[in-house]
C-alpha cells in the first residue's frame, strides 16, 4: 500500500498541453520587459552615504573658518 | 544552461529566453498543481498565471534570498491556496475533472481514487505533500516556502502521507 502511494504520488497526475508554451509566451509578449529593481538597502547605503559626505564637507568647511577666525 | 544566465538574457531584452524558464518548469509545475487536487482546467490556468506573474516579478528576485524553483513555486502555490480558498467558499462541484491524458504507468482509475483522497486533505497538508513530490525539491526550500523548520516539514509530509493513506484504505472497504 505505502509503494502504492509512493508511485502514485511520484507520478503527475496531468502533463501540459503541447499549447501551453506558446499560449504563455503569447501573453509574455504583449507584457513590459521587467526591470531590475535597485534593492532598497543600496538606496538606503546611497542616501546614507551622501549625508556622510555633506557632512563631512560642512565639518571641513567649518575647521577652515574656525582656524582662520581664531587668526 | 543555469538559470541565472537565462535571467541574465531576459534582462538584456531577450524575450524568447523566457521559453526556457516555461519549458523547464512547466511539467514540474503541472504535477505540483494536480498533486494540490485541481483539476487539469484549472491547473492549466494556474500554471499560465504563475508563468505571467513570474514575467512581471521577474525584477524584484532576488537569487541570494531563495533559489529561482523555490520562488517561482511560491508564485504557484500561493495561486493554488487561493483557488483552493475560493473554491471551498463555492458550491461543492462533483466529480473534479478526470485527466484527459491519464498517465500511461498508473491506469486512470488509480489515479482517479488519488486524486479524490487529495481532496479530502487540507490544502496545508495537500501543498506540503505536493512540494515534497517535486522532483529535486529539496526540505529546506520546502521549509523556507512553507515558514517553518526542516523537522516540520518531515513531521508534517509524514502526517499527510497518513492521513491520505487512511483516506485510500478507506475508499478501498
Amino acid at each position: 500500500m505505502n509503494e502504492d502511494i509512493e508511485k502514485l504520488l511520484e507520478t503527475n497526475l496531468f502533463d501540459p498541453p503541447e499549447s501551453f508554451l506558446d499560449e504563455v509566451m503569447l501573453r509574455i509578449e504583449v507584457l513590459p520587459l521587467p526591470v531590475r529593481e535597485t534593492r532598497k538597502l543600496e538606496w538606503i547605503a546611497l542616501i546614507g552615504g551622501t549625508i556622510a559626505g555633506v557632512l563631512q564637507l560642512f565639518a571641513f568647511l567649518f575647521g577652515i573658518w574656525a582656524a582662520t577666525a581664531a587668526g | 544552461m543555469e538559470i541565472e544566465s537565462i535571467l541574465a538574457r531576459i534582462r538584456l531584452g531577450d524575450r524568447k529566453a523566457f521559453a526556457e524558464v516555461v519549458m523547464r518548469f512547466q511539467k514540474p509545475l503541472f504535477g505540483f498543481l494536480g498533486r494540490m487536487g485541481l483539476s487539469q482546467a484549472v491547473c492549466e490556468e494556474i500554471a499560465q498565471e504563475t508563468f505571467v506573474r513570474a514575467w512581471i516579478s521577474l525584477g524584484r528576485y532576488d537569487p541570494a534570498i531563495s533559489m529561482f524553483s523555490t520562488w517561482i513555486y511560491t508564485i504557484a502555490r500561493n495561486l493554488a491556496l487561493n483557488e483552493l480558498g475560493k473554491a471551498a467558499r463555492r458550491p461543492e462541484i462533483s466529480g473534479e475533472s478526470l485527466p484527459e491524458h491519464p498517465c500511461e504507468a498508473h491506469p486512470a482509475e488509480s489515479m482517479n481514487r488519488l486524486q479524490q483522497a487529495l481532496l479530502k486533505l487540507d490544502p496545508s497538508d495537500r501543498s506540503i505533500l505536493a512540494l515534497a513530490y517535486v522532483e529535486g525539491m529539496a526540505q529546506s526550500e520546502i521549509a523556507q516556502m512553507e515558514g517553518c523548520s526542516k523537522g516540520a516539514v518531515k513531521v508534517r509530509i509524514h502526517r499527510a502521507k497518513q492521513k491520505l493513506k487512511a483516506f485510500l484504505e478507506k475508499d478501498d472497504e
